[in-house]
Parts: structure tokens; sequence; C-alpha cells
């Protein structure tokens, strides 16, 4: 395939946009009305979809880097990333270390803010 | 799941003709969308004798974002029906699925006018101080109101805010699909430091923010979608609809008043006071509600059970907010 899956995306949320929803809108049948709204709907997270794809790597990298002294080894796997950062909650919780758990807190913000950020809202 | 097809108009027009006493015709079907919990359709019927009256129809669908009552909505929109909080006028209740296809009730059309939709920028204008005062003054209006009116089961002042933070932390636990480190850590900082007690139980809303109320220009037309309605704490309401989520990017809540002018306003109206401990704590919870009903619509479609754009719309837009805004609230906090 010669599009990233960022610019296929972008594509189809444009033709859904363009082509399909408006003319899903005209339609004066019972349910036409729900589904040009459906349509807009999907149009809308085909753009964040895409928006999203452009930018996984890189915030996945950079995610995984800045964990690397908090979660060692879990840090290359998403999931295995949040599920150690979830355990160091804990036992900073366990062991009133603020600043750990602080720390790791202020870790999960800026990923989550690079993950909103990605979708190109604002 | 049923779509439009599965209602047809002729079984309208029967119902409607068994409650008018006349034959029924029924016209301009049309299903709204959005609303991830009811599927809401509009018509017009016409009777025989020329009686014509705009309806709507709230139904249940197979698959929904939140499990909910549809009795005591319809009893919350009785009990305000007619009273200084605008709702639509509820009609007929029908709890099983013969009627409507699925349990539902029909109400009143509200004629003429618009909700906001969650992305829309600035969607209330030149009328945003007006209206702002007239829907922070119905939501204090509605914690003057006593859970029994709506036949709601009452709940103890200091039993309020763990009730339904158990209530949210249960469907968690249920619909979680991955780690969710920020979310955990919220719910055990919510548990670890309970609020005051309630100063009075009253109805809550439930669901009470910008693009839950009909308006035209600076006019509050009706407030909708009663469905999470139950006897809590008031203050829950007051964090719900100052949740920067449903701020329209405004920094203002729900784009209406600034922070202190809202809570003035809900203050005259109820005749309480937000206690800016208790206050913290529900806009915490907010936020965890919040993201505990974006977890469940994500469930929803990775289990097969809805294909609804809405719910993938819920588990990706609102959910990285609300997990967000969460991390950055938590940061500033001490465990």
């Amino acid at each position: 395939m010669s599009l990233t899956p960022a610019q296929l995306l972008h594509a189809l949320a444009l033709a859904q946009a363009v082509d399909v929803a408006p003319a899903l809108a005209a339609d004066s049948a019972v349910d036409m009305s729900y589904a040009a709204g459906s349509a807009a709907t999907i149009a809308g997270l085909l753009l964040f979809a895409a928006n999203d794809a452009a930018s996984l790597l890189t915030r996945e990298l950079a995610a995984a880097a800045a964990a690397r002294g908090l979660t060692g080894d879990a840090s290359a796997d998403r999931n295995g990333r949040q599920a150690a950062l979830a355990s160091g909650l804990a036992q900073a919780e366990a062991s009133g270390d603020t600043t750990r758990w602080q720390a790791i807190m202020a870790l999960l913000a800026a990923e989550a803010a690079a993950d909103w950020a990605a979708l190109g809202l604002q | 799941m049923p779509g439009c097809s599965t209602l047809p108009a002729e079984a309208l027009a029967g119902y409607l003709a068994a409650q008018w006493g006349e034959p029924v015709a029924i016209s301009g079907l049309k299903r709204f969308h959005g609303g991830a919990s009811r599927q809401t359709f509009r018509f017009d019927a016409i009777g025989a004798s020329g009686r014509r009256e705009a309806l709507v129809l709230r139904r249940d669908p197979v698959s929904s974002l939140i499990e909910t009552d549809r009795a005591a909505e319809f009893a919350a929109l009785k009990a305000f029906s007619g009273s200084a909080v605008p709702v639509p006028e509820p009609l007929w209740l029908e709890q099983d699925a013969a009627a409507f296809g699925s349990p539902g009730f029909l109400m009143r059309e509200i004629a003429g006018g618009a909700a906001a939709g969650l992305l829309t920028p600035d969607p209330y204008g030149e009328h945003a101080a007006t209206l702002g005062r007239a829907l922070f003054a119905a939501l204090g209006a509605i914690h003057r109101m006593a859970p029994v009116v709506a036949g709601l089961a009452p709940v103890a002042a200091d039993a309020a805010a763990l009730n339904r933070l158990a209530h949210w932390h249960a469907v968690f636990e249920t619909d979680r699909l991955r780690p969710e480190p920020v979310i955990d850590a919220a719910f055990r900082w919510l548990e670890r430091h309970p609020p005051p007690a309630a100063q009075r139980i009253a109805i809550v809303h439930g669901d009470f923010r910008s693009g839950n109320f009909l308006f035209a220009g600076d006019r509050l037309l009706a407030i909708l979608d009663w469905e999470m309605v139950h006897a809590g704490d008031p203050l829950e309401d007051l964090a719900w609809v100052m949740d920067p989520l449903w701020s329209h990017f405004s920094g203002r809540p729900a784009a209406l008043l600034d922070r202190d002018a809202a809570i003035a306003t809900w203050e005259a109206a109820s005749g309480l006071v937000a206690d800016p401990q208790g206050l913290r704590w529900w806009q915490l919870f907010a936020q965890v509600m919040g993201a505990t009903i974006w977890v469940s619509s994500a469930r929803e479609i990775a289990d097969g059970r809805s294909h609804d754009p809405v719910l993938g719309f819920a588990a990706t837009v609102p959910y990285r907010f609300h997990v967000m805004s969460l991390a950055q609230t938590l940061a500033r906090l001490a465990p």
C-alpha cells in the first residue's frame, strides 16, 4: 500500500463527510436523518484515527523512554508499561511515598495529554 | 440492534388509536441521531377528528452505554412537568416490548429548540449569560425536590457519595478492557478521602450538562435525558455540569457562566451551599464516572454488542479527555 494508514484514513474521512453524509441527509426516509448523523460521526472518527495514526509511533517511543526509569523492560509494550505504572502507584500509596506517586502520575498525565493532543481537536 | 425499520408507523398508529379512541395516522417519523442509552424518534400523530400532536418516543436499545431505568426517567418527567423546571410532558409508559418494539414511553415534542453538540465551539454566543442563569437556576430547583416525589428510594446523607462510587467502581471492574492506572488510582483516592455528608438528599438528574437541554436564543426550553435520575447529593449534578468536558473548550462551566456566577446562581436557587471540600471530591468523581462510562462504551463495541459510532466516539474523545484530566488532577494531589 502506497498510502500510510494516516493518509488513507484521512481520505476516507473526507469521502464520508463530503460525499456520504450530505446525500443521506437529503433523503426523507425514516432512518435517513439517523444515518446521516452516523455518517458524520464516522467521518469525524476517521479523521481522529488519521491524526492518531500519524503520531502513534512517535508517542509510543516517547512514552516508553520516559517510563523506562520507573518500569524497566515493561516500558516497551503499552499494556505492560501501563500495568507496571499501575503497580508502581499502588506500591507508592502503600508505602506513603508521595514523591514517587506524583512522579508516576505526572508521567501518566504527560502521556494522556499527548494522546489527547494527537486527536487534533485543539 | 433493531433499527427504525422495527418501528413501523402502523404500530404507533394502532397504539395511539387505542389511547385517543379514534383512528390515527402517523407522518414525519424520524429517528434522532445521538444518545446512546435510548433510541429517540419524533413523529406527528393525526387523528380522524383532525386532532394533531407532535410526539417523541424514547425506547430502550438492545445495547446501551449505560443501564438505566425508564420508569424512573418517566416518573421524573412527571414530577417536574408543569413546574419551574421545564421538561417535555410525558404521556404513556410501556414496560414491555409489545407497543413500541422495546420498552419505552411517549412524550410531547418541544418545538423549535436545539441542543449543543459536544465539539461545537461557543454554542450559546451572546445568550450565554441569560441562558446560564436559567440553567443553573433550574438545576437548583431540581435540587429542592425530595426524591419521593419521583418515586425514588431515599439514601442516607452520609452514604450517598460512597454508594455512587461503589456503583461506578463495580461497572468499571466489569467493563475494563486493559490496564487503566489513572482510573484505578482515582477510584482508590476517592475511597480514601470521602466527602462530607450531603447537605440534603434530593433528586439528582444524573446527566445534567450542556447538550442535554433544549434552547432557543436565550430561552431554556427543556431539560432532557433523565435516564440516570436518582436520589443523591446535589453536588453530584453541580460537579458534572461544571466538568471541563462539557465546556466547549471555553473554560466556563457549560460555556455559559463563569464558575463563581454558576455556583452562586445554583446556591440561590437550591438554598444549598457548594461546600468546597465536597465539591472538590464530586468534581474528581465526575471525571471518574465519565471515564467509566467511556470505558463501558468501548466494552460494548469490543464485545460486538454494538457498532454505533456514538459509542466509538465516546470511547475515543471523551475517554481520552477524562483520562488526561484525571491524571492532571491527581498529579497535584498527595495519595
